[in-house]
C-alpha cells in the first residue's frame, strides 16, 4: 500500500471538517427558517383565533340587542328568523323537551379536548354518515358534526327538543309529521386544498334546505346505497313532500311508534356535495347510488353542527374543531381530538400521562386501578375523577327453543336457577353491572321493578329438570331422556363471544354449577363472524349475547313470531308466543305513556315467565377524568359522553 | 449471469401465478364473508336488505364461483362424486332449490335453508332459463309461484360500474338501456297474495318477456368455454391484476395501494432501523464469541441472548412502557406511544427527526432484541468454519496482526451466510409486527392487515400477501447474486 504524506492527511482532516461544518450551518439556517415559518403559522392560526373570537362576541351582542326588542340594522332578516307560519294551526309543537343545561357562562371558550376514539380504537371505515354504521361514527362524531332534527331530552327521556328543527307537528294519527327547520343553517365548508382551482366550486357558502333531508330518504331506499341498515328503519315511509325551503312533510304508511325516533332522528345530507364528482359534474343518474358508496369526500365528514370536521389522519386521530356559525348553543370545548388508539394498555398509559382528558376503565383496569389501589393512588385520593354511568344493553345466554333439549320452559327455568348472578356479578364483574330480568332498559320506566329474578338454587334446579322428564337413568351422572325412542344425554355446546374476557370467567362458572346437576355444557369460544354465520343457519343450541338498547326499545325485531320463520332474522332462538305478539303489535300504535308502560310490564312478565332468554345483567361503565376537565356530565342514554356543555379549564 | 437472471426472473411469473391461486382459494374458503352493508362486527346487526346485498356482490363478483364457472344449462346435469361440485344446472336442481328455500311447511330456517336461498342468489342470471322452463312447463302450481318469486329478482341485470372511474360515452348508453330493462323487469314482481288468476297473468308476462331475450342464453361451445374461465372471481382479480391494479377495498370501497401505502412507511422505518441495529450489534458479538470461544464472556453472552430471545415482546413491550414512558410510574422518559407527537406539524424537519427518534426508542428495543440471538449465532458459527482454515492460518504465519487476520481474511469470508440472511429478511420489512404496533400504537401495515383478515376484506389481504411474496422472491434472488459477487467461486453459468 502507498504511504500517504502527513500534509495530504491532514489536508483531507480539514476539508471533511470544513465540509461538515459547512452542512451542518446550513441545516441549522434551514432549521431556523423553518421554525420562523411554523411560528408564523402559529401566529395565523392565533389572529384567526382572535378574529373569530371578536365575532363570536359580535353575535352575542346582537343576539342581546336582538332580545332587548331593538331592531337590527338587517331589520327584514331579523323578523323572517324564527317566524314561522304554521301549516296546521292550533297543533302543538312536538319538540317540548328541555335541551341540556349550557354551561356556565363564564366556561373557558378555548380548551383541546382529547378522547380516545370509540370502544374498539380501529379506525372508522369512512366518514359518510349514512354508509358507516358502527356507533361510534354514527352516534359520537354525526351528533357533533351533523346532528338530527331533534334529540332526547336528557332532563326528561320521553321527550324531545329541536336541534335543527324549530318545530315538528304530529297529526292526530301519527302519521304525518311536518317539519319546520331553524333560520340560518349554513353546511361546513368541505375540507379540500382551495389553492386548487379544480375546487372553485366548492367555495360558495351552501345552507340546509328541507331538500337535504329528502335526499338522504333517497340515498337510504336507493338499493344501490349501501344504506340498507338504515333502510330497515324508512321502508315505511309513503312520502316526503318538501314544502319550501324550510318545511317539509314525512308521511308514513302505517301508525306506528317507531316512525317517532325515525323521524325526530333524520339528518341532511348535502346533496350539493354528494351528488357530484371531485370537479363538481353531477354524476349519470343510472350509477348515482354506486357511486355513492365511492363517493371521493366519503374519507372526510361534513354537516352543520356545533363542530366541523378538520382532519383524519389513519391510525392517528380524528380532530374536530367548534364552527362558530352554528346557530345554537356554543359548546365551550374549541378542539375535539379522539386518539386512534387500540389497546387497551396503551389507552390508560396515555391518559396517565396526561394526553388524554378522559378514560374508560375495562374491568381489569378499574380492579387494578381502583379496588386494588392504595389511599395514595391518584384513581383514590381524588387527582382523577371517577364516575360510573349505567351502560343500554344487556348480556343474556340464547337457548335454541327449536332444539329439543329446551323447547320446556322448566328446562329453561331449571338453567337460570343453576346461573350465580349475583355472585357474578359481585366477584367478576366488581359490581359494574346490575342483574336484569328482561328485554327493556334497566333503568327506563319500561322494566318491571316488581319481577324478583330467580334466585342461584341448584336444588330447585335439579326438581325442574327431574320434572321435565332429564332423569339420569344409566347412572354415568348425566342426565338423560328418551325422545323418540332415543337416549339423548343432557349435553350441549355454548357458543362464547371470544372478544370480552368476563364473558368467559362467568361461562366457566356456569359450566362448573351445570355439572353439579347432571349437565355437561361444552364451552366454544367463537369469532364474530363465525359465530353469525351458526346463528343465521340455526346451527347452535346456545350462545352468549348482548343488545345494545334504546330508550324506548321496540321489541318486534328479535321478539315477534314472524321473525322466527324468518331466515338471517334477530329472532335467533325461535322464541313464538301469541300473547307477546299481540302486545308487541299493541305496542307499535300505542302513544299513550302509561298505557305502554303497562303493555311493556305485561310484555317483561310473559318473558320472565317463559324464560327464552337466561338474561344476565346490564353493564355499568366507569369513566376516570382530569380534573383539568369541568362541569363533566353523562347523558342516561347512549351516547353517553357528549361534552356540549363540558368546559377544559386553562 | 446476465441470462441467469432472466431465466430466475421468467421463473418467477409462473410461481407468482401459483401462489396468487393457492392464496386466493384459500382466503375463499376461509370461514364467515365480506360484510355487505348491514353484516357488522356487532351484535346489533340487522336484516339484510336482499336488493342492496345482491348489488353489493355483484358489485364485487362475490355472488361469482371461485375458480371454474360450471353454471350453464343441462338437460341433466352432472355430479362429480365427493367433491360437491355440479357440471351445469338442470330445471331440476333449480326445482329442488326452490323447495328448500321456500318451504313455509318447516318449522324455522336451517342450514340447508339459508344455502338455498344464497345458491338461487348467486345464480342470479344464469339460471333464468331453467326458471322460465319450469315456470312454462311444470304442472305444480307451488313450484310456478316459487320460481315467480325470484324470477324478477334474478333477471335484474347488474349496472356496468368501474370504481373510480369515469365511464365512456357508450357504457353510459349501455346503462341506460339496462336501467329501462330493470325497470321493465320490476313490473314482474310477485306476491304471494296474488290470486291463481294473476298468477296466470303474470306467468303470461313473465313468458313474453324471456322469450324477447332468450338468445343472450344461447351459447355457443367457445363462449360457453369463456365462460366456465373467465366468469369467476379468480379470472376477475387476475384480470386486474396484470394491470397492477389491487382493487378495491369491500369496506370503504378506496382502491387498495394507495391506503397500503399510508401504512408501508411507518412500518419499513421501524424494520429497516431495527434490522440495521441487530445487525449492528449482533455482528462484533457474534465475532467476538467465535474469536474467544467458550469464554466466560461468550457463554455470558450466549445465555443472555437467549434469555432475551424466549422472552415475548408483548410482555417486554408493556414492561418497558410501565418502567420508562411518560405514563407509566417510574422514569418518564420516553413518550407513551405514537409514531411521532401529535402536533408534529407545527415542527421543524430537524426537531421532527429527533421527535421520531425519540417516540422509536421503546418499539426498536423491542423489535430488536429478538433477532439479537440468531443473527449473532449465524454470525459466530460462519465464522468458527473459517477461523481454522488454512488460508487464516498462514495469514498468522506471515505475521501479519491478530487484528488484521480476523477483519481482513477471516470475516470477509466467515459472513457470507449472514448476507443470505439479508435476502430473506427483505419481505419482514413490509409485513410489520402487529403486536408491537398494537403496543406502541404505530399505524403501520401489521395492524392494517390484522384488521383486513378480521373484515374478511379480501382484496386487501390478497395485495399485501402478493407484496409480501414478491418481496421473498426478490429478496432470494438478491441474496443468490449477492452469493456470487462476493465469492467469485459461486457461479451459476
Amino acid at each position: 500500500m502507498k504511504k500517504e504524506s502527513l500534509s495530504t492527511v491532514a489536508l483531507r482532516v480539514v476539508l471533511a471538517l470544513g465540509c461538515l461544518g459547512f452542512l451542518s450551518l446550513l441545516t441549522l439556517q434551514i432549521n431556523n427558517m423553518e421554525s420562523r415559518m411554523v411560528q408564523l403559522g402559529i401566529q395565523n392560526d392565533q389572529i384567526q383565533g382572535n378574529l373569530s373570537k371578536l365575532q363570536l362576541s359580535l353575535r352575542q351582542m346582537e343576539d342581546r340587542i336582538r332580545a332587548s326588542g331593538v331592531e337590527a340594522r338587517d331589520g327584514t332578516q331579523t323578523a323572517a328568523r324564527g317566524a314561522i307560519v304554521s301549516l296546521n294551526p292550533g297543533s302543538p309543537n312536538f319538540l317540548d323537551g328541555l335541551p341540556p343545561e349550557p354551561a356556565p357562562a363564564d366556561a373557558n371558550m378555548e380548551g383541546h379536548y382529547h378522547k380516545v376514539y370509540g370502544f374498539v380504537g380501529a379506525d372508522p371505515k369512512g366518514m359518510n354518515f349514512l354508509l358507516e354504521n358502527a356507533a361510534d361514527v354514527s352516534e359520537d362524531i354525526r351528533e357533533y358534526v351533523n346532528p338530527s332534527l331533534g334529540l332526547r331530552s336528557s332532563r326528561d327521556p320521553s321527550r324531545f327538543y329541536g336541534v335543527l328543527a324549530d318545530r315538528i307537528e304530529i297529526t292526530d294519527d301519527f302519521r304525518e309529521y311536518t317539519i319546520y327547520l331553524k333560520d340560518g343553517l349554513k353546511w361546513h365548508k368541505p375540507v379540500v386544498d382551495y389553492s386548487n382551482p379544480r375546487y372553485e366550486w366548492l367555495k360558495k357558502d351552501q345552507f340546509v334546505t328541507a331538500d337535504d333531508f329528502k335526499y338522504t330518504i333517497d340515498l337510504i331506499m336507493d338499493p344501490m346505497v349501501q344504506a340498507s341498515h338504515l333502510a330497515n328503519y324508512y321502508q315505511d315511509i309513503e312520502y316526503v313532500k318538501v314544502v319550501n325551503d324550510r318545511v317539509f312533510i314525512i308521511r308514513w304508511k302505517k301508525k306506528t311508534y317507531q316512525s317517532v325516533n325515525f323521524t325526530i332522528g333524520l339528518w341532511p345530507t348535502p346533496k350539493w356535495l354528494y351528488a357530484n364528482d371531485e370537479d363538481g359534474r353531477a354524476f349519470p343518474k343510472e350509477t348515482a347510488g354506486l357511486k355513492f358508496n365511492e363517493h371521493w369526500y366519503n374519507n372526510r365528514a361534513i354537516g352543520c353542527g356545533p363542530y366541523a370536521f378538520v382532519r383524519w389522519e389513519p391510525g392517528v386521530a380524528i380532530v374536530l374543531q367548534r364552527f362558530d356559525e352554528w346557530i345554537g348553543e356554543l359548546p365551550p370545548i374549541k378542539n375535539i381530538t379522539y386518539h386512534l388508539i387500540q389497546d387497551k394498555n396503551q389507552q390508560l398509559l396515555r391518559f396517565q400521562s396526561g394526553v388524554l382528558d378522559i378514560h374508560e376503565l375495562p374491568v381489569s383496569q378499574y380492579r387494578e386501578k381502583i379496588l386494588d389501589s392504595l389511599e395514595s393512588s391518584p384513581y383514590r385520593n381524588g387527582d382523577y375523577q371517577v364516575n360510573s354511568v349505567n351502560e343500554m344493553v344487556y348480556r343474556y345466554i340464547g337457548w335454541n327453543m327449536d332444539h329439543y333439549l329446551f323447547e320446556d320452559k322448566r328446562v329453561r327455568t331449571a338453567m337460570t336457577h343453576a346461573m350465580n348472578r349475583k355472585q357474578i356479578i359481585k366477584n367478576v364483574l366488581h359490581d359494574l353491572a346490575t342483574l336484569t330480568t328482561g328485554n327493556f332498559f334497566r333503568f327506563s320506566p319500561a322494566y318491571d321493578n316488581t319481577i324478583v329474578a330467580h334466585d342461584y338454587d341448584l336444588g330447585k334446579a335439579a326438581r325442574l329438570l327431574d320434572e321435565a322428564g332429564w332423569k339420569d337413568t344409566d347412572g354415568d351422572g348425566v342426565r338423560d331422556k328418551m325422545i323418540n325412542g332415543e337416549l339423548k344425554r343432557f349435553e350441549f355446546p355454548m357458543l362464547v363471544y371470544g372478544h370480552r374476557p368476563e364473558i368467559r370467567s362467568w361461562a366457566t362458572i356456569f359450566k362448573e354449577d351445570l355439572y353439579k346437576i347432571g349437565v355437561v355444557c361444552n364451552l366454544q369460544a367463537t369469532e364474530w363472524s363465525v359465530m353469525l354465520k351458526k346463528m343465521e343457519e340455526r346451527e347452535f343450541v346456545s350462545f352468549t349475547g348482548g343488545w345494545g338498547l334504546d330508550f324506548d326499545g321496540d321489541p318486534y325485531q328479535i321478539w315477534h313470531s314472524s321473525q322466527a320463520d324468518l331466515p338471517k332474522s334477530s329472532n335467533r332462538i325461535g322464541f313464538r308466543n301469541k300473547e307477546a305478539d299481540q302486545i308487541i303489535e299493541l305496542l307499535r300504535e300505542t302513544f299513550d305513556p302509561e298505557e305502554r308502560i303497562r303493555l311493556q310490564h305485561k310484555f317483561h312478565k310473559i318473558l320472565h315467565e317463559e324464560q327464552p332468554y337466561l338474561f344476565m345483567y346490564s353493564e355499568k361503565s366507569v369513566y376516570v377524568n382530569q380534573p383539568r376537565l369541568k362541569n363533566v356530565n353523562f347523558q342516561p342514554f347512549r351516547p353517553h359522553v357528549k361534552t356540549l356543555n363540558w368546559y377544559l379549564q386553562p | 449471469m446476465k441470462q441467469y437472471i432472466f431465466k430466475r426472473v421468467l421463473v418467477m411469473i409462473p410461481t407468482l401465478f401459483l401462489i396468487t391461486l393457492v392464496v386466493f382459494v384459500i382466503l375463499q374458503l376461509a370461514p364467515g364473508k365480506p360484510g355487505g352493508p348491514a353484516v357488522v362486527d356487532s351484535e346489533s346487526a340487522n336484516q339484510t336488505q336482499q336488493a342492496g346485498f345482491m348489488i353489493f356482490k355483484q358489485q364485487f363478483h362475490l355472488d361469482k364461483p371461485v375458480i371454474l364457472n360450471l353454471r350453464f344449462f343441462m338437460e341433466n346435469s352432472i355430479s362429480i362424486p365427493f367433491t360437491g361440485f355440479r357440471i351445469g344446472i338442470s330445471p331440476q336442481d333449480v326445482e329442488e332449490l326452490l323447495d328448500k328455500a321456500i318451504n313455509t311447511g318447516r318449522k324455522h330456517p336451517t342450514k340447508e335453508m339459508v344455502w338455498a336461498i344464497e345458491a338461487l342468489e348467486d345464480y342470479g342470471n344464469s339460471i333464468i332459463p331453467q326458471l322460465a322452463r319450469l315456470i312454462q312447463y311444470s304442472d305444480n302450481p307451488k313450484t310456478v309461484r316459487e320460481a315467480l318469486s325470484i324470477f324478477s329478482r334474478n333477471a335484474r341485470l347488474p349496472l356496468i360500474h368501474v370504481y373510480g372511474k369515469q365511464l365512456s360515452e357508450d357504457q353510459r348508453l349501455e346503462n341506460r338501456e339496462i336501467e329501462a330493462e330493470n325497470r321493465r323487469i320490476a313490473l314482474l314482481v310477485y306476491q304471494a297474495s296474488m290470486t291463481d288468476q294473476e298468477v296466470q297473468e303474470l306467468r303470461d308476462k313473465v313468458l313474453a318477456y324471456y322469450h324477447s331475450v332468450s338468445e343472450r342464453w344461447d351459447y355457443s361451445f367457445l363462449n360457453q368455454m369463456r365462460q366456465v374461465l373467465f366468469e369467476t372471481r379468480f379470472a376477475y382479480y387476475m384480470k386486474n391484476l396484470i394491470t397492477l391494479d389491487f382493487g378495491i377495498s369491500h369496506v370503504d370501497k378506496r382502491p387498495v395501494l394507495p391506503k397500503i401505502m399510508d401504512r408501508l412507511g411507518y412500518s419499513v422505518v421501524l424494520s429497516t432501523l431495527s434490522i440495521f441495529l441487530a445487525y449492528l450489534i449482533a455482528i462484533p458479538i457474534g465475532i467476538y464469541s467465535a474469536v474467544r470461544p467458550k469464554s466466560l464472556l461468550d457463554q455470558g453472552l450466549t445465555v443472555t441472548l437467549f434469555m432475551l430471545y424466549s422472552l415475548p415482546t408483548f410482555f417486554v413491550g408493556t414492561l418497558l412502557l410501565f418502567y420508562f414512558s411518560e405514563g407509566g410510574e417510574y422514569f418518564k422518559w420516553f413518550p407513551t406511544g405514537g409514531y411521532q407527537s401529535i402536533t408534529a406539524y407545527n415542527l421543524t424537519t430537524l426537531e421532527r427527526l429527533f421527535d421520531i427518534a425519540w417516540h422509536l426508542v421503546l418499539p426498536l428495543i423491542c423489535l430488536t432484541y429478538v433477532s439479537l440471538a440468531s443473527i449473532s449465532r449465524y454470525a459466530r458459527a460462519g465464522l468458527m468454519d473459517v477461523i481454522h482454515a488454512d488460508y487464516v492460518k498462514t495469514a498468522r504465519a506471515k505475521g501479519l496482526h491478530e487484528f488484521v487476520v480476523i477483519f481482513k481474511h477471516a470475516v470477509r469470508n466467515g459472513l457470507i451466510p449472514i448476507l443470505t440472511l439479508l435476502g430473506t429478511i427483505l419481505p419482514t420489512v413490509v409485513s410489520g409486527s402487529v403486536i408491537i404496533e398494537v403496543i406502541f400504537n404505530i399505524p403501520g401495515i401489521g395492524l392494517e392487515s390484522y384488521n383486513a383478515v378480521k373484515l374478511r376484506d379480501y382484496n386487501m389481504v390478497m395485495a399485501i400477501q402478493l407484496i409480501s411474496a414478491v418481496l421473498t422472491l426478490i429478496g432470494l434472488l438478491i441474496s443468490d447474486i449477492l452469493y456470487c459477487i462476493v465469492d467469485p467461486r459461486i457461479s451459476y453459468e
